[in-house]
């Protein structure tokens, strides 16, 4: 597990090196801009408008980090030959794949949760500040990025960049209309929507931005469902990879 | 294979599957073993299975069919790399990262602890000549200093087992000649070490192996001591006359494979009978004899004949 702890942490120096701070900075003054045109255009709801918008942005901005940053975290080291350094130590396989995603997750919950604090002190600024609704979005945000991010080095590992960022975002999709794609589908085969409902990862689970920009809550045991399901998937994922990895050619 | 091999090679294939499920043979039923102690060279054109035969044995490359074993082991178990040290052919790092830096996080990859780490790092630094960089970013770094750096790298444990993927390659002529006598000089201090490299460049494995591994297309043609590969008698005797190499040239002299020099024209005798001839055979014209030298076989020469006699 050293090993493992080990890559983790150059993984976060790595993307701290990459400025993903930055991230944080346009954030902050995308939300500004935001709020100041939002209160131009609406009366009523602006702080509602506002906050809804920023959890959105701030959901779509981290999903899209998720799933590039671990495409290329993993796909960088192999194109550059640096993995050579790494797998010729007695290091099992899985342990490189883990210790990237660990760090990956580390820094991208990081930010998120400084985008949360940006949303609230936004929402503040407005007289709207729901601080359990904010904090459940960001959890869920969090939970949602951890998934697409064991995907994504999932795909990574099979595929080249561009075909395992199609892959990403199909799954991305998938996870948030499948519900909708089943409901609406006319087949009455229970084995179809069952294999449907199996095929992708429920991603609607984390999503109550629209909830959060009301002010209010999820009950309890949604969030424990959430961060569970969250878990299982992300583990699901990151051992599929694991496996894959374990097994295929490493070319440097 | 015997308990001193540190690697073994039993009937190994890999076949690669290209576009349109064509299917390419690097290495074809290979059975080798390296014995422990040596500095073997693993010599062969481009494409003959070199790198291919290299990832395989620290466990990048999955054998198609057959066994690659380090020290026993199944060479894709971790636990079989804890007595290696690699240099991978055009050696990456993270750019970031200084070379300290690097070799402390390397170096805990194998299970050092921070204090042996930062000793290690002190002493291969001083090593590899690399001390006044070791806080630079290896960003910065020339092709030869990051070279260098994946020499240092490889040796951070202390390995029984040192395998070099083209040491030299890329490298200008001084930066090869350094290379050259980082290698040279870690056998000399850590002589139980096995160095296992690749190369294409004849005169660098001949200066530095004690046995030599040939590959042709994917096999085996030669695994052999360097001095039995060579012979250890001289192989030629190369004999200078004052006459010009011209139309008059005796005919009787033209067996001897003359050619022209800077002081006449030389003449060669393959073995020592020849010489006796040959010389006879220069009396006769009344030439005079300016030089008679024997001549070793080189790895080149050697290489050059088996190719023309295959």
């Amino acid at each position: 597990m050293k090993s493992t702890f080990r890559i983790a942490s150059v993984a976060i120096r790595e993307l701290l090196h990459e400025r993903v701070v930055y991230l944080l900075l346009g954030f902050a003054i995308g939300a500004l801009a935001l709020s100041i045109l939002l209160g131009q255009l609406t009366y009523i709801e602006h702080a509602q408008l506002t906050l809804d918008f920023l959890l959105a942005g701030q959901h779509l901005a981290m999903c899209a980090f998720s799933v590039f940053v671990g495409i290329a975290l993993f796909q960088r080291e192999l194109a550059s030959g640096s993995v050579a350094m790494v797998l010729s130590k007695p290091v099992p396989r899985w342990s490189f794949l883990v210790g990237k995603y660990l760090g990956q997750v580390v820094v991208q919950s990081t930010v998120i949760v400084g985008m949360g604090l940006i949303v609230y002190l936004v929402g503040t600024a407005l007289g709207k500040a729901p601080l359990t609704s904010i904090a459940q979005a960001t959890l869920m945000t969090i939970l949602e990025c951890a998934v697409l991010a064991a995907a994504a080095f999932f795909f990574a590992v099979n595929a080249g960049a561009l075909t395992a960022a199609i892959g990403c975002v199909g799954l991305f999709l998938a996870g948030h209309f499948r519900v909708g794609a089943i409901q609406g589908s006319t087949t009455t085969d229970i084995f179809t929507k069952t294999v449907l409902r199996g095929l992708f990862p429920d991603l609607e689970i984390f999503n109550m931005r629209l909830l959060a920009s009301y002010g209010l809550n999820l009950a309890s045991d949604a969030v424990w469902l959430a961060v569970v399901y969250g878990f299982l998937a992300s583990a699901f994922f990151l051992t599929l990879a694991c496996l894959c990895f374990e097994h295929r050619d490493v070319h440097t | 294979m015997t308990m001193a091999d540190d690697i073994a090679l039993l009937d190994v294939t890999k076949t690669f599957r290209g576009t349109w499920f064509r299917e390419k043979t690097a290495v074809r039923n290979l059975t080798l073993t390296v014995p422990g102690g040596e500095v073997v060279g693993l010599l062969g054109p481009n494409g003959s299975g070199k790198s291919t035969t290299l990832k395989m044995v620290v466990g990048f490359l999955k054998p198609t069919a057959g066994n690659v074993l380090l020290f026993g082991e199944p060479a894709d178990r971790p636990s079989a790399r804890q007595r290696l040290g690699y240099l991978p052919e055009n050696p990456r790092f993270q750019r970031f990262m200084t070379g300290r830096a690097q070799l402390h996080y390397l170096g805990a990859l194998h299970g050092l602890s921070a204090a042996e780490r930062a000793r290690r790092a002190d002493e291969l630094m001083t090593l590899v000549d690399l001390r006044d960089a070791a806080d630079e970013r290896v960003g910065g770094y020339s092709k030869g200093m990051t070279q260098r750096l994946a020499v240092a790298q490889a040796l951070a444990a202390k390995p029984d087992l040192l395998i070099l993927d083209e040491p030299m390659s890329g490298l200008d002529p001084i930066g090869r000649l350094e290379v050259r006598g980082l290698i040279a000089r870690i056998h000399r201090e850590t002589p139980r070490t096995t160095i296992f490299f690749s190369s294409h460049v004849l005169s660098d494995v001949e200066s530095l192996c004690s046995y030599v591994v040939l590959l042709r297309g994917g096999a085996l043609l030669r695994s052999c001591s360097m001095s039995e590969l060579l012979g250890e008698q001289p192989s030629e005797y190369e004999v200078q006359i004052n006459r010009q190499h011209d139309t008059n040239f005796p005919a009787d002299l033209a067996q001897w494979s003359p050619r022209p020099s800077a002081r006449g024209t030389l003449l060669v005798a393959s073995d020592a009978p020849g010489l006796t001839q040959l010389l006879a055979a220069v009396g006769k014209t009344g030439d005079a004899i300016l030089n008679v030298q024997s001549r070793r076989r080189t790895l080149e020469d050697t290489l050059f004949r088996d190719r023309g006699a295959a």
